[in-house]
This record gives structure tokens, C-alpha cells and sequence, in this order.
């Protein structure tokens, strides 16, 4: 039998009870160690054993932390950046707002501001919702202008909400008048979105002519600006030997329009209500 | 060898029990995995296996316990010797003789480490009531896991 199994058996014997009390004997010992000594044990133990592992396990927790902080920060960053964004458009919105009060002021007429909440996708109409509806006193076929000339007419209101037709609109047409001659004409709108104002062909009506609206059609009232005969528009269609088109800038480019009055209508005013 | 093997699962659940354990802890109190797993072993490869890993592991975590050196080594070594004297490979042992087992290695283990740091009168109800009690039956949960879906699965598989 070689030593080691001797002490093998020794260990085993009796179930390991040898091995338990040497265990505990050791314990007991480190348990009854003096402060320095306890101390140069810890030294020793932490330097050789301990550090290494720490080290590697305080670097996984520390990466462990860092995805998480930084999942927590990517949400306050996006959070912020969204703030950031509604702040530059309030900013940007600001004087435009400021300056659509200061024409409802001026104009005595009883408007209402509102928003653009969804544009008309279409590449051949100009159509918004905007955000007054039933619920606002905004009816059908109530103008709808900007602090520069008008842009189109409400289409169909729903409580909250409603439709705008846009001058662009190849249905929309509105009656005009050339400011200078008097002269009245027929506005409606070139599919992709070119302005034609018919006038009679014997018409004193020439670029630079400022057009407004006539007041005829029921929906605006007379006096609007519309926008600036840029020029003869060339075209083939029926009536051309009795009729003439103008083509029309309007003062309001229709696709900068973020920001829009509803003229309400007086009640005594039905003309078009039924359209 | 199974020393070795028992070794390698007691430094995994140290490691767990400074990582993840730290995530589901209520305040102060948490699981102690390492006695979770010291029993398990203990019970799985005898009591030998049991004492050596016991008083391994419970050297280790003296290290960090400058005033309490040899405390958790010697408790650890008595409940890895206890535990292990009900070895798998003689009796069949139920998961809930394994919990119950593994409820009272837990006082014991709190026990001696009370009395063997040093903690007496007041300190020791007041280690007993609010550190013991409350962990205790939060390992039993984990214990009970543990045993019920990790272990016995797996033995059943094999």
C-alpha cells in the first residue's frame, strides 16, 4: 500500500469523518487567527486567487450595465430629439401665426385659423384636411384663405374635421374679376396644377393684371385676391373664339400652405350651401 | 473529477450570484444560489465531494469578509459534509426532500456562520430574523425551481 493510498483511506474512513474534522480544525484555526494575520491571509488569497477573477467578472457586470444605460439613453435621446423637433417647428410656426392674427385683425371678417393636419398625396390635385370641423361652425363651401389671397373652399366637413378643395383642383373653379378692367372671368385649374383664368376674348385683361374674386359664385366673397396674370395661355379647347386664358400666379403658392383661415359664412349668406 | 466538476458549478453559481442574482433582489434580501447549488452537489456526489467543495467556496467568500475569516468555510463545509450524506447514488431522493433539505442546510449554514462570526445577543435574532428568515424562503423559491425544472428534467432525460 503506497502513502497516498493510505491517506485515501484515511480521508474516506468512516465516511469522511476524518476529513470533517481536520476541516473544521482548520476553520477553527482561521477563525481564531489574529487581526494581522487574517489581514496577511486576505493579502495573499485577493492578489493570487481572487483579483484575476474579479477583474473578469467586474467587466462583464460593468459591460452588463453599459448596454443597459445605454438602451436607457438611446430612449431619453430619442425622447429629447422629438421635444427638440416640436420646439423648431413651434419656433418656426410662430411669426407665420402671428402674422395670420394680424390679418384677421386688419380684415373684420370672421375667421378661423387652422391647421393642416393631412395633405392629398395626388400628384394632380391639392387637396388638405385641416383641422376645424361641425363642431367649429365650419360648414361646406366656406372659403378658405390665406393672409396672402386665397387657396381653395371646404368640400365636406365631418365633426372635427374637414376637407379642403384646393384651387389647384381641376374641379374647383371660382369666379374672378380683373381688378383694373372689371372685367369677370372663369378660374379653374390645368391637371398639374397650372392656374387658367377665361376671359372674354375681347377682354382688357394683360400680364400684371391683379385678379380677385367676383363674388358670383356663391362660395367667395367679392374682393379676395387670387393672384397675378403672368401671362396668355395657349390652348386649343372648345369656345377658344369667344373666350381667352390667362394664365394666373397665384398669391399663395399652394404648396407652401401650412397654416390656413376658414371664413365663416353669415347665415344669411346660403348661396352655394346646397353644392 | 467530481470534485472538479462540483468545483466548476459552485464558481458558476458564485458568478450568477453576483450578476444576475443582484437583478431579482428585494432590497437586502436575495437568493443565495451558491447554496443552492452547494446542496445539489452535495447530494449528487456524496459527502467528500461535499465538504472539500463546501470549504472551497466558503474560502473564497471569506476573503471578502475580513472580520467573519473561516465562518463561511466552516459552515459551508459542515452543510456540504451534512447534505451530502444523502447521496443520490444510494437513496432516491425526492425534489421535495431536496427543498426541505436544502430549508434546513440553509439555517444550519446561517447558524454556524452566526456563531462562528462572532454575532451574539441582539445581533444574532436581529441576523436571524431579517436577513435569514426573509432570504431563506426567497432560496426556497429558487431552490425549488431549481430542483423541480433544471435538475429533475434533466435526470429524467438522462
Amino acid at each position: 500500500m503506497s502513502i497516498f493510498d493510505w491517506f485515501l483511506r484515511l480521508f474516506t474512513f468512516g465516511k469522511g469523518i476524518i476529513s470533517l474534522i481536520l476541516c473544521v480544525v482548520f476553520c477553527a484555526v482561521l477563525i481564531s487567527l489574529k487581526h494581522p494575520e487574517r489581514e496577511t491571509f486576505h493579502d495573499v488569497m485577493i492578489s493570487t486567487f481572487l483579483y484575476p477573477a474579479q477583474y473578469i467578472l467586474s467587466k462583464t457586470t460593468r459591460t452588463v450595465m453599459i448596454y443597459r444605460e445605454n438602451e436607457e439613453l438611446k430612449h431619453q435621446n430619442t425622447a429629447l430629439r422629438l421635444e427638440n423637433d416640436y420646439l423648431v417647428q413651434a419656433i418656426k410656426e410662430l411669426p407665420r401665426v402671428q402674422e395670420m392674427e394680424a390679418f384677421g385683425a386688419r380684415s373684420r371678417l370672421k375667421l378661423k385659423m387652422a391647421q393642416i393636419s393631412a395633405e392629398d398625396p395626388g400628384r394632380f390635385s391639392n387637396n388638405w384636411v385641416i383641422n376645424l370641423g361641425k363642431e367649429d361652425s365650419v360648414d361646406a363651401n366656406m372659403p378658405v384663405i390665406t393672409a396672402s389671397g386665397i387657396v381653395g373652399k371646404t368640400a365636406k366637413c365631418y365633426h372635427s374635421h374637414c376637407l379642403v378643395q384646393g384651387l389647384t383642383d381641376p374641379s374647383c373653379k371660382v369666379s374672378v374679376l380683373c381688378n383694373r378692367t372689371r372685367v369677370k372671368g372663369m378660374l379653374e385649374a390645368w391637371p398639374g396644377g397650372k392656374l387658367v383664368a377665361r376671359f372674354p376674348v375681347d377682354g382688357d385683361v394683360g400680364a400684371g393684371d391683379t385678379v380677385v374674386t367676383s363674388g358670383m359664385g356663391g362660395v367667395f366673397p367679392k374682393g379676395l385676391l387670387v393672384g397675378i396674370v403672368a401671362g396668355e395661355h395657349q390652348d386649343a379647347s372648345e369656345g377658344a373664339d369667344i373666350l381667352k386664358g390667362m394664365e394666373i400666379k397665384p398669391f399663395q403658392n399652394p404648396h407652401r400652405v401650412e397654416e390656413v383661415f376658414v371664413l365663416i359664412r353669415p347665415d344669411s349668406w346660403t348661396l352655394g350651401k346646397d353644392q | 473529477m467530481n470534485f472538479l466538476k462540483s468545483l466548476s458549478f459552485l464558481v458558476l453559481g458564485l458568478i450568477l450570484q453576483q450578476t444576475l442574482i443582484q437583478l431579482i433582489s428585494i432590497g437586502s434580501i436575495k437568493p443565495d444560489l451558491v447554496m443552492v447549488v452547494l446542496v445539489a452537489v452535495s447530494m449528487r456526489y456524496g459527502s467528500m465531494v461535499g465538504l472539500f467543495s463546501g470549504l472551497a467556496i466558503g474560502l473564497v467568500q471569506d476573503v471578502y469578509a475580513i472580520d467573519a475569516l473561516g465562518a463561511n468555510s466552516m459552515a459551508k463545509c459542515l452543510v456540504g459534509y451534512g447534505t451530502g450524506l444523502l447521496d443520490e447514488k444510494v437513496i432516491k431522493v425526492m425534489p421535495a426532500t431536496k427543498v426541505l433539505f436544502l430549508g434546513v442546510a440553509f439555517l444550519v449554514h446561517d447558524l454556524v456562520y452566526s456563531l462562528a462570526a462572532g454575532f451574539h445577543g441582539a445581533a444574532f435574532w436581529n441576523a436571524l430574523l431579517t436577513r435569514t428568515v426573509p432570504s431563506g424562503i426567497y432560496t426556497l423559491l429558487l431552490g425549488s425551481l431549481v430542483f423541480y425544472f433544471i435538475i429533475a428534467p434533466s435526470r429524467s432525460e438522462a
